[in-house]
């Protein structure tokens, strides 16, 4: 009988298996999966092997070894790959670290998913804005060979841009002139014209063209023909092109409509062409005339009111036209210069020249709202990464001690951060969806039409573009301050300390509160942007208007000359109406104006005060208005000395003015302007006698604020554009409009009514433009705040974590809770205070920029500064009260045995 | 395939015939012990691992998972085979290795 005992002891119930932990590094060191079961098996078979030759003791520091070597081999692996020339080395490299970052990344759900959605918002926030400046901004004509197009304008110095500034015979002789540089020259002139016969009259936006408009622009009509010569010629202008969507709309697309005549404002047009699908240049036109000068016109040099469109000829730069153009000016200014006085002829690329001169203002300061609040996201993540830096310090540290380089680790961690910033992207794109969604049902088709470029505004190519390259420029901003941090080689301070020290992190915490400061300073411009624009919205929506727009209603009726041809006719139609209303009996109160405030036009008029000398052509100009009796009280603008406007002053009676306040003041400073004769125009020869001071009214938030105005009488000065006006004894006036259509329709059938609305709701579209940027402004605000306040809380909580021994120390020698209360609360305070002496600053700065920017729309206000410190405070201190809390709680003896 | 088809490093000639060598019972522990006992090369696991890869790359060996053993811990075993085109480089080697070497008996043979 032989007792030899199985060396091997029996494999059901394993008495020894190899050390768990030392199977779990082997685990972690195989990367390859296929690779890593045969490993565990081969090892523990091996181990079996080996506790039945030299006993458990040895077999496991062997199995241990063997664990320690895979280990070592992997990292040196990992760490050597990049420099293996096999596979493609560029490329793999980066793909099998991209991998590598992305199995990082999933390790971490939480972190991640927090990284990925701020980086959404922020990056979010800039595509929304990247595609509006560049639907609006850089490309907002789809024109082809635009980058050939020009804009001429004759700009005076003291304005900075305008578009309509070219008189008749000035354009008439560039045109002849300018051949070499350009192929054509085509002038536009708006032409807002009725549309009767058929369904009720409507009123539809045209333009008048020259003939080569529509070649300058490389469009050909769908049906008949564009404008040739001929038809520019006075008597032979009667023709016009009607927009695809008109066409459609109001004649059922009928192609027989072409040689057809239609009647325009009462006089017959024959349709020559049917313009293609989707072209409305410019401002949605729906319908083209020519534009035809009679004799008087031809020689108008005074009156700058033409836009004028070229396209340059092969080889000819902007430059070079600019040169040309300059030269022709010249030759105008020595044969007329009192016209072309402090103008010169400036040529501008179509884009700049056709896009409203405060859009790209205003566009950029969304985009540096934007990106303020990508930054305010980056120094976020930059947080976080830290924190995630701290918990992989000992990896970090194995991965330098066998050796590898600094640049490496960099290049492993850099990205990382653009694989996060990367994946964020789909997310930042619905975002920017959303966005585009919102501002597109705020904004009003009225305005919509303003704006070129407005309907392709979406997600498209070049906003993921930018995204994309916005989220690697991203990734760099927070990820290499991190990045270069965490791989700072303290090896053997974490390798010894075992990561209990604190004062390996002395570096990465201050860089951390650096950060917190800096969110701070950043966040309290961006408020303070929002916040200037916000209450400029709330101001110039609900603020006062210097009259008083609760319950008052408008419409507009625009008078064609074909049926009011002089000022007897449009005389008649004004009495007549304000007869009509009266007899609807109501107790609304009823007037006309020429011009409203909150109206898309205005009236300016020369003005040339009796006794007052002013050089030649350098008439100041005043906002014109001619209302009937009782306008004023209706508006409730107050009379402050005089009269107003009364139902007495008609045509038969002396000529009689009242002026506004501001005009009061600009031109008679040292007296009272009653009794005061002023004219309207060098030529004109009818005085009125100035009765009464009006206060000042805002009838546009940009451009005319408290603006001098003059109103007169209309019965002596009858205008072609009529407000019918009424403000209800009660409600806000809407019930009124029905008799006042009725009072129109009673005077002229054929006449249309538009711009149909209570006053309220004009200002509400006149100040959409404000409101929109205020609420786009205010959504970052809030973005950016939320941000901050995380960042706060963030480091706070780490701060506790990092000191709590030293928490425990304190308390241990008798701190009470309250002490450690005040040294938590303190040290966010510190930090929080900094931010704010910084922020206020750049703030300053900023709010100045704002008040240039906006027109002078916004001003600096101190309560907004007050506030917001107020505001940054608090979250401040709610975002370190939790973490505070919770040090204060914390138990000496257990904080002093961790 | 981009690679030469015959051709094999000295390392894989090693590790192909020690598959050869183990027959059925071709699976990576005794590779390894063949390879440090008959050959004097102490391998390391992932190098090993690395190679047989590459020899499955380049189709000279097939592998199959075996059944879970108890002795492994529940794990399987990973067994190889030297496939055709394997043994046709494995005798290109040794072919050539033979073409080279005559008239060299001299001096290569142990006395």
């Amino acid at each position: 009988m032989s007792p030899t005992p199985s060396p091997i002891p029996p494999a059901s119930h394993r008495p020894l298996a190899p050390p768990r932990a030392a199977e779990a590094l082997v685990r972690r060191a195989i990367a390859d999966e296929r690779w890593r079961d045969v490993t565990l098996g081969d090892l523990g078979e091996e181990f079996a092997g080996r506790v039945a030759a030299t006993g458990p003791a040895r077999a496991r520091a062997w199995y241990w070894r063997q664990a320690g070597s895979l280990t070592v081999q992997a990292l040196v692996d990992a760490v050597r790959a990049p420099f293996r020339p096999a596979g493609g080395p560029l490329m793999s490299t980066l793909i099998r670290e991209t991998r590598l970052a992305i199995r990082a990344l999933r390790r971490q759900p939480l972190l991640t998913a927090l990284v990925m959605a701020t980086l959404a918002l922020g990056l979010g926030a800039n595509a929304a804005t990247f595609g509006m400046i560049d639907a609006l901004a850089l490309r907002p004509f789809t024109f082809s060979g635009i980058d050939r197009l020009a804009v001429l304008a004759e700009n005076s110095p003291d304005v900075p841009y305008q578009q309509s500034t070219i008189s008749p015979a000035n354009f008439l002789d560039l045109r002849e002139r300018s051949g070499g540089t350009f192929t054509r020259l085509a002038a536009i002139d708006w032409w807002d014209v009725n549309i009767s016969g058929g369904d009720e009259p409507e009123l539809v936006q045209g333009q008048l063209v020259s003939p080569g408009f529509f070649d300058i622009l490389g469009v050909q009509p769908q049906l008949g023909r564009a404008f040739v010569e001929r038809d520019e010629v006075y008597g032979e202008h009667r023709r016009v092109v009607l927009s695809d969507s008109l066409w459609r709309r109001r004649f059922g697309a009928d192609p027989a409509l072409v040689g057809r005549s239609i009647r325009l404002d009462g006089l017959p047009y024959d349709v020559v062409g049917i313009a293609p699908a989707g072209f409305d240049f410019p401002n949605g036109t729906q319908a083209w005339a020519p534009l035809s000068f009679d004799a008087g016109e031809r020689a108008n040099r005074s009156s700058h009111y033409l836009t004028v469109i070229a396209r340059l000829r092969d080889g000819v730069t902007l430059d070079d036209a600019q040169a040309a153009a300059t030269g022709a000016y010249a030759q105008l200014k020595r044969d007329h210069p009192d016209e072309t006085r402090d103008r010169a002829l400036v040529v501008y690329s179509f884009t700049r020249g056709m896009t409203d001169y405060g859009l790209p203002r205003i566009l950029s300061l969304w985009q540096a709202a934007a990106l303020l609040v990508l930054v305010i996201g980056c120094v976020n993540v930059a947080n976080l990464l830290l924190a995630r830096g701290a918990e992989r310090q000992r990896e970090i540290a194995v991965r330098l001690a066998i050796g590898a380089g600094r640049g490496q680790l960099l290049r492993q961690l850099l990205i990382e951060s653009v694989v996060v910033a990367v994946v964020s992207v789909p997310a930042a794109l619905g975002v920017a969806w959303v966005v585009f969604r919102m501002v597109r049902t705020q904004m009003p088709a009225a305005i919509e039409r303003f704006l070129p470029g407005w309907a392709e505004m979406g997600v498209d190519a070049r906003v993921v573009g930018a995204t994309f390259v916005a989220a690697v420029g991203a990734a760099f901003v927070f990820g290499l301050l991190p990045a270069l941090q965490v791989s700072r080689p303290a090896l053997t301070r974490t390798l010894r300390d075992g990561g209990r020290s604190a004062s390996a992190g002395v570096g990465r915490n201050r860089l951390r509160r650096a950060l917190v400061v800096c969110q701070v300073a950043l966040v309290l411009p961006l408020l303070v942007m929002s916040g200037l624009a916000a209450i400029g919205a709330y101001r110039f929506a609900n603020g006062d208007q210097g009259y008083d727009p609760d319950g008052v209603v408008r419409m507009k009726a625009r008078l064609p000359e074909a049926t009011y041809p002089d000022t007897a006719a449009r005389r008649r139609f004004v009495s007549r109406l304000l007869e009509e209303t009266a007899r609807l009996g109501s107790s609304a109160q009823v007037a006309t104006t020429s011009v409203t405030p909150s109206s898309q036009s205005n009236q300016r008029r020369d003005l040339v005060v009796d006794g007052q000398v002013v050089p030649e052509d350098a008439l100041p100009r005043v906002n014109y208005r001619a209302v009937s009796g009782g306008y004023l009280e209706l508006m409730r603008i107050p009379i402050t000395q005089g009269r107003g406007i009364e139902a007495s002053d008609r045509a038969e009676t002396a000529p009689v003015a009242v002026v506004s306040a501001s005009m009061a003041r600009r031109h008679w400073p040292d007296r009272s302007p009653i009794g005061a004769r002023i004219k309207f125009g060098r030529d004109a020869t009818d005085w009125y006698t100035v009765v009464g001071v009006a206060g000042d009214t805002i009838d546009d938030w940009f451009q005319y604020r408290r603006e001098p105005t003059v109103y007169v009488p209309v019965l002596q000065a009858p205008s072609a554009q009529v407000y019918l006006m009424a403000r209800a004894a009660g409600g806000d006036g809407t019930s009124l409009l029905p008799d006042l259509r009725r009072a129109v329709a009673a005077v002229d059938p054929d006449q249309a009514v538009f711009e149909v609305s209570t006053m309220r709701n004009a200002i509400y579209e006149r100040t959409t433009g404000i409101r929109f940027i205020g609420s786009l402004m205010a959504g970052f605000g809030v973005v950016a705040l939320v941000l901050a306040a995380f960042g706060i809380y963030g480091v706070m909580a780490h701060y506790v974590v990092q000191r709590r021994q030293e928490i425990g120390v304190r308390m241990a020698l008798g701190a009470t809770r309250g002490d450690v209360l005040r040294l938590t609360l303190g040290q966010s305070a510190k930090l929080a205070a900094i931010g704010i002496a910084i922020g206020l600053a750049l703030g300053v700065a900023l709010a100045r920029v704002m008040e240039n920017v906006l027109f002078g729309v916004v001003a600096l206000e101190p309560s907004l500064f007050v506030g917001i410190t107020a505001g940054l405070t608090g979250i401040a201190f709610l975002a370190s009260l939790v973490p505070a809390r919770h040090a204060a709680r914390t138990s000496p003896m257990q904080a002093l045995r961790d | 395939m981009a690679e030469k088809p015959f051709y094999l490093g000295e390392f894989e000639q090693l590790v192909l015939l020690a598959i050869l060598q183990c027959g059925d019972e071709a699976y990576t522990v005794p590779i390894r012990e063949l390879l440090s006992e008959r050959a004097g090369r102490q391998v390391a696991r992932g190098a090993l691992f690395t190679s047989l890869d590459r020899l499955e790359a380049k189709g000279h060996v097939t592998s199959r998972m075996g059944d879970p053993i108890a002795a492994r811990g529940g794990r399987p075993r990973r067994y190889f085979t030297v496939t055709p085109i394997g043994l046709e480089a494995l005798r290109a080697a040794r072919a050539a290795v033979a073409t080279l070497s005559e008239g060299l008996e001299s001096l290569l043979e142990r006395p």
